[in-house]
């Protein structure tokens, strides 16, 4: 029989490692017990990763919904936390909880001094505020590349070793970065609905020249929420950094996860955030297990859809799908 | 004409101050000739090691001419240095043409493919020897086997990726199956062009001519930082090691988190990144029983060139990182003295008749010994590859210390090659290769014992973790002896 022409695409099975129809010699009870190990496993690992990303995005949300600005630095914050940190622990042998305290520290201070030494005498632009944001992030970048090492590096665990949740492994610094994520988150939501000051940060968001007019400085306020947003990307990426890795371009992740969550939850919306967070790590971790498919072209150039290499796509598609739907995000209010 | 005595004293005197005058003002000497380099030296610790290993070479090279115990011209590089952003083609090939513009007779270092594999269009229309000190993939020297004419000037002391997956299927089938008792392996690979090579030729190769099955084959996304749900995967996959290949991503991550989830499966593998001593600090002492592909450590004396250039290397960069050489200092090194050979023999640097030196290339360097393999080879211009040759050594990390975790990283740390046989050496006082094979055959066979044990008591959870962290301290015990 004479072979057809080369089809211009070749669908395959990407699955590496098992032949097409492996699982049907499987008993049907061991492919439920399989499927539903692996449920398991994608809930928990979202839950955990998810509350990390909600964290991530607070401070990130908080400034664009009280000042209007979009703090494209807020990565950079994080890996400075980080990388106080590690200079701590690495450098001046500080134990893991005074270099964390240290961390949340300098991240707060860098918020203060950011606002007050850049983003104020430029608000009134966003165009200028985004672009010097951004400037001061590649300067954060560009300054940790000259101090110290471009290595990837391993920030300690708080506690070593992992546990077993029913047939799931987890690493156990994941469930102390989950416990302090949503403590923080927590801690936060009750200083903005109940503390005094949390209420001036509500009432500025909502009106700001309803706010100066009842006597509210808002200057204090705007201090008030970049010294927040920086304690709390110092926490984040304290505990991002030891969950995946410390290096000068480790900023770059944890703004485009912010920048997703914020717009598909609703600028400036805090309940918002932490849906979206919640909806962006549970799509990562179902990308890591979903099976992907390899579309090869007649030049033998393969593409592959879903799986683990779709991890960072899957919250931008969902980023540009709420845009067209619902261009104002889940929780966000119409202007 | 009879000379007197006053004639010959005038012509003594001439020819005196003639020569003392030359040797002030350099009439004589040839210039030196200007070799240029491309690797990632801003961005990663193994194109710093490349410059490192480049000027140690030229240094010691330029000394021996000095001592007239090689011939004039000398070497330089400087300003002959480039980076080439790690990945980026357009970049290395840039910087290829502007060293040829600025004069250099050849170019050595690449680190990528990705970037080497922009410099072969220039290659073949400049005509300047490039020798690649740090890539690994075929699609060069097959290059130079299609059109032997366009791209004879391209040679390398890398092995390619295939005959890296050749010796990983011989330290497989050789240590991890015959020794450890290793039936089944997850690989773990990057989805860059080494990683997608390495991964299909393991595939291909390691059922049939390694005896090894498969139990799990992952090609992760070149970035991905977290590795919790694969190194999942792989535990349920019930595969007693895995092979990672890793040359872009650091592994960092990867490798902390193997240690973290003290997953029953030893690595055996290529982490690039980890053949830098840094990187025990980097993991904070996680990389403990990882083994890595590399092509030397100082520490193992390969060949009488091996301890001096390691000691050379530390006293004059070891302050700071990359303080040990990493396989790239290596590499390069040797290929300015097999550049230097050449010209010598060419005595000239005209490129035609330096390839024609080059391939009659017969060089004991650092890392072996050095033949490149001729235009009718199937890979014309890598080097030979055998235990006569170049063959890769799979080096344990390992330390004496109680807990990797609390080990000075300064002191503590030990690399100590594994794989093959040959190379179970460790150094006596004077320097003299000591064999430590039946040390390290030893511990194997301990391993296997603990392994079978672990099994029969139903396979509980970081029990062959713990098996293989002892067999690492027992090889430190074997090395330092």
């Amino acid at each position: 029989m004479k072979h057809g022409r080369r089809s211009p695409a070749v669908w395959q099975n990407a699955s590496l490692d098992k032949p097409v129809g492996a699982y049907g010699r499987m008993p049907l009870l061991k492919i439920m017990d399989q499927v539903f190990v692996i449920a398991e496993r994608i809930v928990i690992y979202s839950v955990l990763i998810s509350a990390l990303y909600a964290l991530v995005a607070l401070g990130f949300t908080m400034i664009f919904g009280v000042g209007r600005v979009l703090n494209l630095a807020h990565g950079a914050f994080l890996m400075v936390g980080a990388y106080t940190a590690w200079f701590a622990q690495q450098y001046l042998h500080w134990n893991l909880y005074s270099a964390f305290a240290l961390a949340v520290v300098v991240c707060t201070l860098l918020g203060i001094v950011l606002y007050h030494g850049l983003v104020r005498h430029v608000q009134r632009s966003p165009i200028v505020t985004l672009i010097a944001t951004l400037a001061c992030a590649l300067l954060i970048e560009e300054l940790i590349k000259i101090f110290f090492t471009t290595n990837t590096q391993l920030l300690a665990p708080f506690v070593s070793g992992s546990v077993e949740i029913h047939k799931t492994t987890v690493i156990t610094n994941r469930i102390i970065a989950f416990g302090a994520s949503w403590l923080a988150i927590l801690l936060f939501w009750l200083f903005v609905h109940r503390a005094r000051w949390g209420k001036v940060i509500l009432a500025t968001a909502q009106d700001q020249e309803g706010a100066a007019l009842v006597g509210i400085d808002v200057k204090k306020v705007y201090t008030l929420t970049w010294a927040i947003s920086g304690a709390l990307a110092g926490i984040a990426g304290f505990f991002f950094a030891s969950w995946v890795k410390l290096d000068p371009f480790m900023w770059r992740d944890p703004l485009i996860i912010s920048f997703a969550i914020v717009v598909v939850g609703g600028l400036g919306s805090l309940k918002g955030s932490i849906v979206a967070a919640y909806l962006i790590g549970f799509l990562e971790v179902l990308m890591t297990y979903s099976p992907s498919v390899r579309v090869c072209a007649a030049d033998f150039r393969c593409f592959e859809f879903l799986g683990s290499s779709w991890v960072g796509v899957s919250s931008l598609l969902v980023l540009i799908a709420i845009l067209f739907i619902k261009p104002e995000g889940l929780f966000g209010r119409t202007e | 004409m009879r000379m007197n005595r006053r004639m010959f004293l005038k012509a003594l005197g001439v020819g005196a101050g003639t020569l003392t005058l030359s040797s002030v003002l350099g009439w004589g000497q040839q210039p030196p000739v200007k070799v240029g380099l491309i690797g990632p030296i801003d961005l990663l610790d193994v194109g710093r090691a490349m410059v490192r290993g480049a000027l140690l070479a030229i240094d010691e090279i330029n000394k021996l001419v000095d001592d007239k115990k090689l011939p004039p011209p000398k070497l330089t590089m400087d300003g002959l240095i480039r980076d080439d952003q790690v990945l980026r083609g357009d970049v290395a090939r840039a910087a290829y043409e502007e060293l040829v513009q600025k004069g250099a007779q050849a170019i050595v270092g690449g680190f990528l493919d990705e970037a080497v594999m922009g410099i072969m269009p220039s290659l073949a229309r400049l005509k300047k020897p490039f020798l690649n000190t740090g890539t690994s993939g075929k699609q060069f020297s097959e290059l130079v086997k299609s059109d032997y004419e366009k791209y004879k000037y391209y040679f390398r002391l890398m092995l390619n990726s295939e005959v890296l997956a050749q010796d990983t299927v011989g330290m497989v089938k050789g240590l991890m199956k015959d020794e450890l008792g290793v039936q089944k392996v997850a690989l773990v690979m990057e989805d860059s062009n080494f990683g997608r090579d390495f991964l299909k030729l393991l595939q291909e190769r390691l059922p049939s001519e390694a005896g090894v099955q498969i139990a799990k084959a992952i090609n992760f996304p070149i970035n991905n930082p977290d590795f919790n749900a694969i190194l999942q995967q792989i535990g349920d996959s019930d595969a007693d090691a895995i092979i990672p290949g890793f040359a872009f991503n650091p592994g960092v991550p990867f490798v902390g988190q193997t240690y973290e989830l003290k997953v029953d499966a030893p690595v055996i593998g290529i982490i690039t990144e980890g053949q830098a001593f840094e990187y025990w600090k980097s993991t904070g002492g996680r990389v403990m029983g990882h083994a890595y592909a590399d092509a030397a450590t100082g520490e193992t004396p390969l060949t009488p060139k091996t301890l001096p250039f390691f000691q050379a290397y530390i006293e004059r960069f070891g302050g700071s990182a990359p303080s040990r050489p990493l396989y790239t200092a290596f590499t390069t090194y040797d290929a300015l003295f097999i550049l230097k050979e050449a010209m010598d023999r060419a005595k000239s640097t005209d490129p035609d008749k330096l390839v024609e030196e080059l391939e009659k290339t017969d060089y004991v360097g650092t890392v072996g010994r050095v033949q490149f393999r001729d235009k009718n080879d199937i890979y014309p211009h890598d080097p030979k590859y055998g235990s006569d040759y170049v063959v890769a050594k799979w080096v344990l990390w390992t330390t004496l210390a109680k807990d990797p975790l609390k080990a000075n990283p300064e002191k503590d740390p030990l690399r100590v090659v594994i794989w093959p046989k040959q190379y179970r050496l460790r150094a006596d006082e004077e320097g003299n290769p000591v064999s430590i094979d039946a040390c390290i055959s030893a511990a194997a066979t301990t391993y296997k014992a603990a392994v079978e044990d672990w099994k029969k008591k139903g396979k509980p959870k970081g029990g062959r973790f713990e098996a293989w962290q002892a067999f690492a301290r027992s090889v430190a015990k074997c090395f330092v002896g």
